[in-house]
């Protein structure tokens, strides 16, 4: 009777490419410096990366300021030359809606105010 | 030549200025016995070489903070042991989405598998090997293929040695029943 316990037991069935256990010592080394690079890189970043997020949110501040802010200035003094110009024009033109001698007399505002007509045009009319 | 003692691998590599070649003498001494646990779990080369490498890193970041609370050699078992089924298990959820036996993958692979040089009787032992639940499988393969100890068997797998031997002994007899040749193998037990 054939012993398999010591036919099948000594003799492994399974193989592995030549020399593959003499390399590898040097692979799995390998292996772990890498890990342990990417590990040390990972950890210098997590650690400075709140900072680099504030710098980078200041540095953001900052251009738009200087891009923005001047314009912005600009345009509120040519806002604010503007808006006294369209004043002082307005402020004319209303002067000019009355004739400097046209002044009604209490009864003739009394009978425009009774009358539902252009209120220009009748004051107009009346004058003609 | 004397071989280096677990021990002082261990003091060496807590030295703080001999980490690389204590591990490289760690490397060179368990590689092999490592490796062939290994490959007999996940059956192809290429699967067990990532799976030794990934071992040996664990070993690595795990070698600083281990104080003996087992033997070095049942303690790096367990982590290949438990690298191999994480690998088996994430391999099944890959291909077949958890739903079905990684066995049958395991089969063809054993099929195919050109570093296998093993005669027919061989290639069916391994197949009744690779049908047994996967606690059975591992017992069968430490206890006699690797040869170890009941009681390092059990500090690996964490379980007792009475539990053990129950499980080997059924393991024995699905294999015996599988291969259709019982009265051929008497000397399994």
């Amino acid at each position: 009777m054939d012993n398999l316990d010591e036919k099948y037991k000594s003799k492994n069935p399974f193989t592995v490419p030549d020399r593959y256990f003499d390399t590898l010592g040097d692979r799995v080394m390998d292996r772990i410096k890498d890990e342990e690079g990417d590990i040390r890189k990972t950890s210098l970043f997590q650690t400075l990366k709140p900072y680099l997020g504030l710098a980078g949110l200041f540095a953001f501040a900052m251009i738009v300021m200087q891009v923005l802010l001047p314009n912005l200035v600009d345009e509120n003094r040519m806002l604010l030359e503007n808006g006294e110009q369209a004043n002082t024009t307005a402020q004319t033109e209303d002067e000019n809606i009355f004739d400097a001698d046209f002044n009604p007399s209490r009864e003739e505002i009394i009978e425009y105010l009774s009358q539902e007509t252009d209120p220009i045009e009748f004051l107009y009319a009346e004058r003609r | 030549m004397n071989e280096i003692s677990d021990e002082d691998i261990v003091k060496m590599f807590h030295s703080g200025n001999g980490e690389e070649k204590a591990f490289r003498l760690l490397v060179g001494k368990y590689s092999e016995r490592l490796y062939w646990h290994i490959r007999k779990i996940v059956i192809g080369h290429e699967d067990s070489d990532d799976v030794l490498q990934n071992t040996f890193v664990k070993i690595w970041k795990g070698l600083r903070e281990f104080r003996y609370e087992a033997k070095l050699f049942t303690w790096m078992y367990r982590v290949a042991t438990n690298e191999a089924i994480n690998f088996l298990s994430e391999k099944r959820r890959k291909t077949y989405g958890n739903s079905q036996e990684i066995t049958p993958s395991l089969e063809n692979q054993l099929e195919s598998d050109s570093f296998f040089c093993g005669d027919s009787i061989q290639r069916e032992l391994q197949k009744a090997v690779l049908k047994l639940p996967e606690r059975q499988r591992l017992v069968f393969n430490m206890k006699y293929f690797d040869d170890m100890k009941y009681e390092d068997i059990a500090e690996v797998l964490d379980v007792t040695v009475g539990t053990l031997k129950a499980t080997y002994h059924n393991a024995v007899k699905k294999i015996e029943e599988s291969l259709k040749i019982s009265d051929t193998l008497p000397s399994f037990e």
